[in-house]
């Protein structure tokens, strides 16, 4: 089922964006979920030109190397695409990326999952990053989030994640590409809604404490955006299943 | 390395009663001890135990070519090698992937993001012998020979003190080789012999790397400098980069658990009052230290 999500200001007091969003505006989110044939759970994001696939498969027996353990696990596995990297990234470099994307996301998502509900067994989430125009790592925690209730995982609750960037003093929320290299200072937080607990939380540059205030806030109100757009996107799924 | 629930419960509730298991109070370091200058063969080198955390870290440079992005800006390499030693899950590869995170982590916090920026970290620029041609290149190789907790913060001391002990050598180039033809040729580059022993030239802008500082959330307590015990009794450990002055230059979240805002926000300001004062006592250290290789 398709969900078109659009969030549009009605008061255009900051025009200062190259997409004509205001400081605290989403783009454009699109989630859709079933999207893989073969996996148990999957989940499809689009946040204007940011694309990213997600696969979940299992619970399945984890490889004999990690032993006897009472609880399960999740194991995150990400690429990139050649075209997604970005022009100036050799081979080393998106290794590292990947490797750092795919730490991000098992700290963003683990603490959401009931892991002894399927001991010495492995929860595999694969993600794909299509494209990226910015903030691909959040977008990339929320369809994992999503393909992993999809999956029929259980889950304490879903983990919406959003980038917020400084640019000459001022906050912006979901950045794109463009706006992450003009950037001084990042803000990655993965926030569980519900509980309200901080998942993860990324920070570089220079903070002063009421500019963290600021940030922080500003990025758990794009968290809350967004887990609306999660709960829609499966409610939606779940009334147009075919009955089982 | 697991420990039992028994000796998880035992150390959550000694924090919870505010004397930790090694007898420190919820705000205190582990005891540091820090040689500099002990590799001859390194342009800086250092050497750090925390409690029981021991890295070594040496630093060479090197002259190579710089980034097509950053023309006029030095590099710098940083790997961090798990030694089998520490723990037994190192052995083998079973530590590469920790040390690759751990060489990310200390490239992000010792070099800022924009070099050509200045500012936030070591300045790249004036590491730079021939904008476009030639620049000098650091590797930093820290060796972690033993795994106490906290390994992310001892790396990045130690190898703020390998960097304040770098001495790179004074460089002297002559334009044209042989058959100088003006422009078309290139410049030789030569280093200077250092006979009377005053070492080069010191880095720049060491002064404004930041420190790393590890906070647990165990329960209703805030263990700072948390040990391997303590980090696995912590919901979550706050890594938290502050400089000298106090600012809080990044943030790292680990843990199972998820983290209340406030309680988050709580920490930063721990973490960067902490961070601060570890800094000013080591500059005031490095200050006064011996010159390497003396």
């Amino acid at each position: 089922m398709l969900i078109l999500f659009k969030n549009k200001r009605v008061i255009p007091y900051s025009m200062s964006r190259a997409d004509g969003r205001g400081n605290e505006e989403f783009r454009a989110a699109f989630l859709k979920t079933k999207v893989l044939n073969q996996a148990k759970g999957s989940c499809y994001i689009e946040l204007d030109q940011t694309k990213v696939m997600v696969g979940v498969f299992g619970p399945r027996q984890e490889e004999r190397k990690f032993g006897f353990s009472e609880t399960g696990r999740l194991n995150c596995e990400v690429r990139l695409t050649s075209f997604a990297a970005g022009a100036g990234m050799n081979k080393q470099m998106q290794m590292a990326a990947e490797r750092n994307m795919s730490a991000a996301l098992e700290q963003a998502l683990t603490p959401s999952v009931l892991l002894d509900r399927f001991p010495k067994a492995v929860m595999d989430v694969y993600v794909m990053v299509l494209e990226s125009d910015g903030s691909h790592v959040g977008a990339a925690t929320t369809a994992a989030s999503t393909a992993l209730a999809d999956a029929s995982c259980e889950l304490f609750d879903m983990v919406p994640a959003c980038h917020v960037v400084r640019v000459n003093g001022s906050l912006l929320l979901d950045p794109t590409s463009s706006e992450e290299a003009l950037s001084d200072g990042s803000v990655l937080l993965a926030l569980q809604p519900s509980t309200n607990e901080v998942t993860q939380l990324n920070m570089t540059g220079s903070w002063s404490a009421a500019e963290r205030r600021a940030a922080l806030e500003l990025a758990m109100g794009g968290c809350a955006q967004l887990k609306e757009v999660m709960r829609s996107t499966l409610l939606e799924a779940a009334a147009t299943a075919p009955a089982s | 390395m697991s420990h039992s629930s028994a000796e998880i419960d035992f150390c959550t509730q000694s924090c919870q009663h505010g004397i930790r298991l090694d007898g420190r109070a919820c705000e205190d370091f582990r005891p540091l001890e820090l040689e500099l200058g002990l590799i001859a063969q390194a342009s800086g080198s250092a050497r750090l135990h925390l409690g029981s955390t021991d890295v070594i870290v040496g630093v060479k440079a090197e002259v190579g070519a710089p980034l097509r992005e950053h023309p006029d800006c030095g590099r710098l390499q940083a790997t961090v090698e798990m030694s089998s030693c520490a723990s037994p899950e190192y052995e083998g590869r079973g530590g590469e992937l920790w040390g690759l995170q751990l060489a990310q982590a200390l490239e992000a916090s010792l070099v800022p993001e924009h070099p050509e920026k200045g500012g936030g970290g070591l300045d790249l620029r004036s590491l730079s012998i021939i904008p476009g041609k030639a620049v000098w290149l650091l590797y930093v190789d820290a060796l972690v020979l033993n795994d106490g907790g906290g390994v992310l913060c001892v790396c990045v001391c130690v190898a703020l003190a390998a960097l304040s002990n770098t001495r790179v050598c004074v460089c002297v180039f002559t334009m044209g080789g042989g058959a100088g033809e003006g422009d078309a040729a290139e410049p030789e580059i030569e280093l200077e012999d250092d006979e009377e022993g005053e070492g080069g030239r010191p880095l720049q802008g060491v002064a404004e790397v930041p420190l790393i500082v590890s906070l647990g959330q165990v329960d209703n307590a805030v263990v700072v400098d948390p040990t391997c015990l303590e980090e696995q009794c912590a919901a979550s450990v706050m890594h938290i980069a502050a400089n000298a002055r106090g600012e809080v230059c990044g943030v790292q979240q680990s843990g199972r658990q998820g983290v209340d805002p406030a309680a988050l926000v709580a920490l930063m300001e721990r973490g960067a009052a902490a961070g601060s004062e570890v800094l000013a006592s080591l500059h005031a250290y490095f200050k006064q230290a011996p010159q390497q290789g003396t």
